[in-house]
């Protein structure tokens, strides 16, 4: 007896003639696909559709373009005395320890760059793509002093700088047309002697020197790259802080500016809005203050610090969201450091550590789009975050440096 | 975790695979409105367009700005400065404008150059320059500024002024501390409004209505600077001008309404444009993708729609043998949108699937399916849980793919093995076989149809509902289709014999089933026996 069988489903058929159809074919073929697991040649009920979230966006979806690339804010790094430390951006209060691979791995401990009146300045750090760039001093005589890169899993040297001496301070690190500046100071006696200015090449590590060295006392501080040429901020035993600048392929370092009496350096420097901000370092007794050149040369008082009695430091600037940010310190003994901003036309006080306990901001960095800084403060060293004009306490750690770091 | 740039109402979000998402903030002026999200990533930047009122662009960082920078549109006033360093003439000073991550200091955008400013002459001074233009782009927040050396005509770069509100400003800076490579010859603004957008040859290319019949085409990796352009077909033959792009290996198809080209080569001085077929091009721009090198779009050929294929082979329509009436009867769908389809690719199945929507409405609420290795179509399939809206294939926080579709209702769905749509919406599983006439066929005479049997995976619950229908024709020659009693296959059993079918000229199989939940896969059937039983 005949037996009509269908095993070999197809697909949908609305064209050929009923006649002269296959056996396989359908008329409707509503929710089922051709099994590829297990059955291949079944048909079998649709996979489902499952919500990804939760919580529904707005309505409708409009449209959705994958991108196949690592997500922002995955974490954040700082280090402290002795090594890198992890804290992730989704619960930045767990703190982990890295131990990063390569070489340079940090079992010295980091000198501060520079202090005023053991406040040091903002730890300079360099951003490029996704690389740190931050100065290391090497205490090992015949080792060169070294420019090293951090890219979120391991770092490296990225350039060894030509002179060699134990006693020295690395100074400030930017980046000017691509290359990054980098300032040092040799120490003899416990007196600062001769300075060193380098253009690093931060893929080939090239070194040379960016123009003469400055009289001998002066430190480099800060530094930034403004119109076109470098500037840096510096301070000057037994006499007063010099902003001086070099243009290219200059070879002579030239004064742009002495400080007033009192203010024994520039601790910080940065441009804003096509003027350049240089702030200072007090001596008790005079009020710190930062000063702005305009673009066509002509410099003024732009903020004045609240402790002259005690002096102190404005010891770190950075542009955010378009506005300008100064870390201030007093000397004063239990005084707490203040974050102000400057919007292009005044200046208000951001962000009061006072209520939070004594401290000062050693580090500053941009992740994504929040603001963080590392503080070092009494009741527990921690890091701060602006987002959306606010100020968080995220992570609480045990003693700061100040590097900041997201990947 | 890789992730995706989602538009849901009036808001831009990076929507992550694991459900979470991020608002993310529109540049002062711009809102997203009530068309389709399209868009590209190149290198680290995805640009999106169409739904956003202009084109944006979204950096790592997830900050969005818009994409056209303006040239700064008067030149810059030129005259002798103050006492400074340097001497000489320089003629065509000017300027751009330019967006610099605030993080690295990285150039991210950059407009067009300025018009050149007048010849100035200085000795020992510096170069004063004022009359500065602001961009009106909120993300500008740097000026550069280029000179020749002096007495030439090859501009360098010269120095950046970082702020976008100083209007007057001098400088100086000794020819040779200038940098060796002249201004680069690409920096042209993207169209101010643009339809549709993809990523070939690491730049993007896109079409303006503006201009309609033209493609405008990116620099290299940049995605700011847009020195190319090429007409596209005849000028003004109608309002549509360029209707989709399918960004193959070595090709870009670039399709009309009437006639499909192609762009090929590989830099700007080999670029060029190539016809491939007249009388039959793209319909639906959102139903263009690429799979394996093949082209895959919803087109039009005179007034026959379909599912083209372009490939190596030339261009073929994989709809009209089997499925021409879903898009070309008002039975199935509604052909008046069809213009409006999306679609993607699902890898689970190998299949392209093109969302349109059902006859009498406009909402998108059916799908088919083209399965690629079998060269036949399913569907047309519906869900009762949401009206799909669009498709991307992402990637989850394993690196693996997702193929996501999202919906009316806010929410962005994935395949799931559940067998369910949403949290607990069943799927309507409907299969109506062809009318067997015997075998071979014979439909001019009675049949009798015995025993029913189906074959299929043994599941731990359900039923599937089998319910025959019997075609006969009686003594007036009027055929009838009669539903017959419904039959009851226990999922469990894996093969089950059901009862006689009956007599009539042929009989049909519709097999249903739409618990959530449940899954059903079927292996097939048996009718036995059958027997001719001669004309009536």
């Amino acid at each position: 007896m005949p037996n009509l069988t269908v095993y070999d489903w197809e697909g949908v058929d609305l064209v050929t003639d009923p006649y002269q159809r296959s056996k396989g074919s359908l008329d409707r073929a509503q929710n089922v696909e051709f099994s590829r697991v297990q059955g291949r040649g079944a048909i079998r009920k649709r996979a489902g559709l499952s919500a990804l979230n939760s919580s529904a966006l707005s309505t409708p979806i409009r449209g959705a373009i994958n991108v196949p690339l690592p997500g922002v804010n995955q974490r954040y790094i700082y280090s402290y005395s002795s090594g890198w430390l992890r804290t992730p951006v989704a619960s930045p209060g767990t703190i982990t320890t890295d131990q990063f691979s390569g070489s340079g791995a940090p079992s010295t401990a980091f000198s501060p760059v520079f202090t005023f009146g053991s406040y040091p300045v903002v730890q300079p750090q360099v951003r490029i793509g996704n690389k740190l760039f931050y100065l290391r001093k090497n205490n090992v005589t015949g080792q060169g002093q070294g420019v090293y890169v951090l890219d979120g899993t391991t770092h490296w040297e990225a350039a060894t700088v030509p002179f060699d001496a134990v006693d020295f301070h690395p100074g400030p690190l930017f980046l000017h047309r691509g290359r990054l500046c980098a300032g040092f100071v040799t120490e003899v006696g416990g007196v600062r002697d001769v300075t060193y200015v380098y253009l690093i090449d931060p893929v080939t590590g090239a070194t040379v020197q960016a123009g003469g060295t400055f009289a001998a006392t002066e430190a480099p501080c800060c530094g930034v790259s403004y119109l076109g040429q470098l500037f840096l901020g510096t301070s000057r035993s037994g006499s007063t802080g010099r902003v001086m600048y070099l243009r290219d392929n200059g070879t002579t370092w030239t004064q742009e500016r002495a400080a007033a009496a009192s203010h024994a350096g520039y601790a910080c420097i940065a441009t804003y809005k096509g003027e350049l901000f240089a702030g200072t370092f007090a001596s008790a007794g005079t009020a710190a203050i930062i000063e702005k050149r305009t673009a066509a040369g002509t410099w003024s008082t732009s903020l004045t610090g609240v402790d002259a009695a005690n002096g102190g430091t404005f010891n770190g600037m950075i542009v955010f969201n378009n506005e300008l940010y100064a870390f201030y310190k007093s000397v004063a003994p239990g005084a707490a450091a203040t974050v102000h901003k400057y919007d292009g036309s005044s200046w208000t006080t951001d962000f009061d550590m006072g209520a939070q306990s004594t401290g000062d901001v050693r580090g500053a960095g941009i992740i994504g789009a929040d603001l963080y800084i590392v503080t070092n403060q009494t009741t527990g060293h921690g890091i701060w975050r602006r987002r959306s004009g606010s100020w968080a306490k995220v992570a609480t750690y045990s003693a700061p440096t100040g590097y900041l770091y997201g990947a | 975790m890789a992730y995706a740039l989602v538009a849901g109402g009036s808001t831009l979000y990076a929507f992550y695979p694991d459900g979470t998402s991020q608002t993310l903030t529109l540049p002062t002026g711009y809102t997203i409105g009530a068309r389709r999200l399209r868009g590209a990533v190149l290198g680290r930047d995805i640009v999106g367009v169409y739904a956003p009122s202009s084109p944006i662009w979204v950096d790592a960082n997830n900050v969005v700005r818009g994409l056209v920078i303006q040239a700064p549109p008067l030149k810059p006033t030129t005259a002798a400065g103050a006492a400074g360093s340097l001497s000489g003439t320089y003629a065509g000073i000017k300027y751009s404008f330019v967006v610099k991550d605030p993080e690295t200091g990285d150039v991210l955008a950059e407009s067009e150059l300025s018009p050149a400013g007048a010849s100035v002459t200085v000795a020992s001074q510096l170069i004063a320059l004022s009359n500065l233009q602001v961009s009106s782009n909120v993300a500008v927040n740097c000026r550069r500024f280029y000179r020749p050396t002096t007495g030439g005509s090859v501009l360098f770069e010269w120095f950046d002024l970082d702020d976008n509100t100083t209007t007057s400003i001098s400088a100086e800076g000794a020819d040779e501390s200038l940098p060796t490579t002249p201004v680069s010859d690409e920096l042209g603004s993207p169209p101010a409004q643009i339809e549709l957008i993809v990523e070939w040859k690491n730049r993007l290319w896109a079409k303006s209505p503006a201009d309609p019949d033209r493609v405008y085409g990116s620099a290299e990796k940049k995605i700011y600077a847009w020195p190319l352009e090429f007409p596209i077909g005849p000028v003004g033959r109608d309002s549509y001008g360029v209707t989709g792009f399918l960004p193959r290996r070595d090709e870009l198809g670039i399709g009309r309404r009437e006639s499909l080209w192609k762009l090929t080569g590989t830099d700007k001085d080999d670029f060029r444009v190539v016809r491939v077929a007249e009388g039959v091009g793209i319909l639906a721009p959102d139903t263009c993708l690429v799979v394996r090198d093949q082209g895959y779009f919803l087109g039009v050929q005179f007034d026959q729609i379909g599912m083209y294929e372009w490939g190596g082979e030339g261009i073929r329509c994989v709809s009209d043998e089997q499925v021409h009436s879903w898009f070309n009867t008002d039975t199935y769908l509604n052909r008046g949108e069809l213009k409006n389809a999306f679609a993607g690719y699902n890898p689970a199945t190998d299949s392209v699937e093109v969302f349109m929507a059902a006859v009498g409405g406009t909402a998108i609420n059916r799908w088919a399916s083209f399965d690629l290795k079998k060269r036949e179509w399913l569907g047309l399939h519906r869900t009762s849980a949401f009206d799909p809206t669009c498709r991307a294939n992402l990637l989850d926080s394993n690196e693996v793919g997702v193929v996501v579709t999202g919906g009316s209702d806010g929410k962005l769905y994935a395949r799931s093995e559940t067998r369910t749509d949403g949290a607990s919406t069943g799927i309507a599983l409907d299969v109506l076989t062809r009318f067997h006439f015997g075998e071979p066929a014979a439909p001019d005479i009675d049949h009798y149809f015995g025993e029913l049997s189906v074959v299929s995976k043994k599941e731990s619950a359900g039923t599937l509902t089998v319910t025959p229908t019997l075609r006969t024709q009686d003594t007036n020659n009027v055929e009838t289709d009669t539903a017959q009693t419904a039959l009851s296959h226990a999922l469990t059993s894996g093969r089950q014999r059901l009862g006689r079918l009956g007599v009539g000229r042929g009989v049909q199989l519709n097999f249903t089933e739409s618990t959530a939940g449940q899954d059903a896969e079927i292996y097939g059937y048996e009718i036995s026996p059958w027997h001719e039983l001669g004309r009536r």
